[in-house]
């Protein structure tokens, strides 16, 4: 089975625990049934991360392995996807973070389904919540494929987007002409930046399918990871703040400079 | 049966659930009693039930078959499970108790598959990912063979009557069930059975020997094979049936050349 999907790694420093995560993610990698074109990691550049990836055993998917600095100077996650997909050269990429998995049957459904539905821009796996042990929490984007949640089954449109917000895109595997060409991943959106996107996307009628597979392994709130940050950073009126924007940015394309303040009303 | 039996003609019973043999008949009638010894039925089970019941019948099987749109989908399948019962509260406590012990599959949705128009029910059946059957009287059971067809797998509560596609038993008396299908005589189990081809359905991770042993099903009870069976089938009751008149018109003519006065008139001639 032929395809046409990159992966793209974001990395931005070294961690206690991130030479073990990560091997764990790219292992992952490693055991795809079919295999990605291309895995494209994304690192800042730090000097101790670039060590790290350049001593890395890549094993058997060495040779599908290309490491690039990302030279925008952000390194928050929507920059460093945005330049991950600015690099790749594949009809369609997907995403993992360091600390995640990607189940083994990920890109050979991605493959089958592109196939399928070639209409449709933005895949989204179910996701596999489970706490730094491994332990199951909940599901994630499978409520989709639930009777009467969206307007069709499987498919996340804008009017169950607004009523329903907990979608998560890891993993998603997405059109990369339709990405660049609707603006990416905002990187002034805080916090709500994937709820952002898919608003965006759903809004700019772009399909939006669930992938009734458990294609993504998500490790909720590890220590020191960026929900983790906003946990304990951001309040509850910012959460708010941050979800109301989302739902007022998602009309424009343009990636606009936010600032949070108080909403007095 | 018994409104006809004084017709001038053959009778013959088209026999396609055992359930209904006796409905219409008082204690110690059979078919015989109202000129009936020939049956055609749908298969080798049911041929062997009715010929243990009715002494001296002379039974035909036709099998059955599926139409050709019942197929596999071209699109992946999608997280649907098919249901078919006899009794639609068997459904109802089957999906029940399914969402009561597994609260995080709620978006499992079951489609109850009566009453659909025959090809949109195939449409249907081949876009879902599993199917259930329970049909504790059946005597065939098209539907497991329909979803087979369609590429679905079937879970299915096993019947009275074990239906040919689904097993046998052997000299021993045991029962020998095929890998087509997940077969279970415990009703109960059911929706636990569900839960795990859900969770093997999230993981691509099917067991390939039941979709192996459904495969082997896409070429039989074909329309092809029905149609040559029918034109065997009615050649050979034609076939009697032609051999019978003339043994009757040769009977007649016989009592004929024995009337007195045909005799008379042989003799003076």
């Amino acid at each position: 089975m032929s395809n046409n999907i990159t992966v793209i790694l974001p990395i931005h420093e070294v961690q206690e625990n991130t030479e073990t995560l990560l091997k764990r993610a790219i292992t992952s990698i490693a055991t795809q049934s079919v295999k990605p074109k291309e895995l494209l990691i994304v690192r800042s550049k730090d000097k101790k991360l670039k060590t790290l990836l350049d001593k890395f055993d890549y094993g058997e998917i060495k040779e599908i392995t290309r490491v690039v600095e990302n030279t925008n100077g952000d390194y928050g996650f929507p920059s460093q996807m945005n330049f991950g997909v600015s690099k790749c050269d594949t009809e369609y990429f997907t995403f993992l973070e360091y600390d995640d998995e990607m189940a083994q049957i990920w890109i050979k459904n991605g493959v089958e389904y592109v196939n399928a539905y070639p209409e449709v821009g933005v895949f989204l796996p179910i996701v596999f919540e489970c706490d730094e042990n491994g332990q199951f929490i909940s599901f994630t984007n499978e409520t989709i494929w639930g009777k009467n949640v969206s307007e069709e089954m499987g498919l996340l449109d804008n009017n169950t987007l607004q009523r329903i917000q907990n979608f998560n895109f890891d993993g998603m595997i997405v059109n990369k002409s339709l990405y660049e060409e609707h603006g990416g991943i905002k990187t002034h959106m805080k916090l709500t930046f994937t709820y952002e996107f898919l608003l965006r996307m759903s809004y700019l009628s772009i399909p939006i399918m669930v992938i009734p597979k458990l294609g993504y392994k998500h490790t909720n709130n590890r220590k020191d990871s960026l929900f983790d940050h906003y946990k304990n950073t951001v309040d509850v009126m910012e959460s708010k703040f941050w979800v109301n924007k989302a739902k007022k940015e998602y009309f424009f394309t343009e990636d606009r400079e936010i600032t949070y303040e108080l909403e007095t009303n | 049966m018994k409104q006809t039996s004084k017709f001038p003609c053959k009778r013959l019973v088209f026999l396609q659930s055992y359930e209904y043999v006796f409905e219409m008949l008082e204690i110690g009638e059979n078919w015989q009693n109202f000129g009936i010894n020939e049956v055609i039925t749908t298969n080798e089970n049911l041929k062997n039930y009715i010929e243990s019941i009715f002494r001296n019948l002379s039974t035909e099987i036709v099998p059955v078959s599926i139409p050709e749109y019942f197929k596999e989908n071209e699109k992946p399948k999608i997280p649907t499970v098919a249901l078919s019962a006899r009794d639609k509260r068997e459904v109802l406590k089957i999906v029940k108790i399914f969402y009561q012990k597994y609260p995080q599959y709620q978006f499992i949705t079951f489609r109850d598959m009566s009453g659909l128009p025959r090809e949109e029910f195939a449409k249907e059946l081949s876009k879902s990912f599993l199917s259930v059957w329970v049909d504790e009287l059946s005597s065939f059971g098209t539907f497991p063979i329909e979803s087979m067809k369609c590429g679905t797998p079937v879970v299915g509560k096993i019947p009275r009557m074990v239906p040919e596609w689904m097993g046998a038993v052997d000299e021993n008396g045991n029962l020998n069930l095929n890998d087509n299908g997940i077969w279970t005589a415990n009703l109960n189990a059911i929706p636990d059975i569900i839960a795990t081809i859900v969770g093997l359905y999230l993981e691509d991770a099917i067991p390939t020997n039941l979709l192996e042993s459904m495969e082997e099903y896409k070429s039989k009870y074909t329309e092809d094979e029905m149609k040559n069976s029918i034109k065997e089938v009615y050649n050979r009751i034609f076939g009697r049936r032609i051999v019978e008149l003339q043994t009757i018109g040769e009977k007649a003519q016989e009592k004929l050349n024995t009337t007195p006065e045909l005799q008379i008139e042989n003799n003076k001639k």
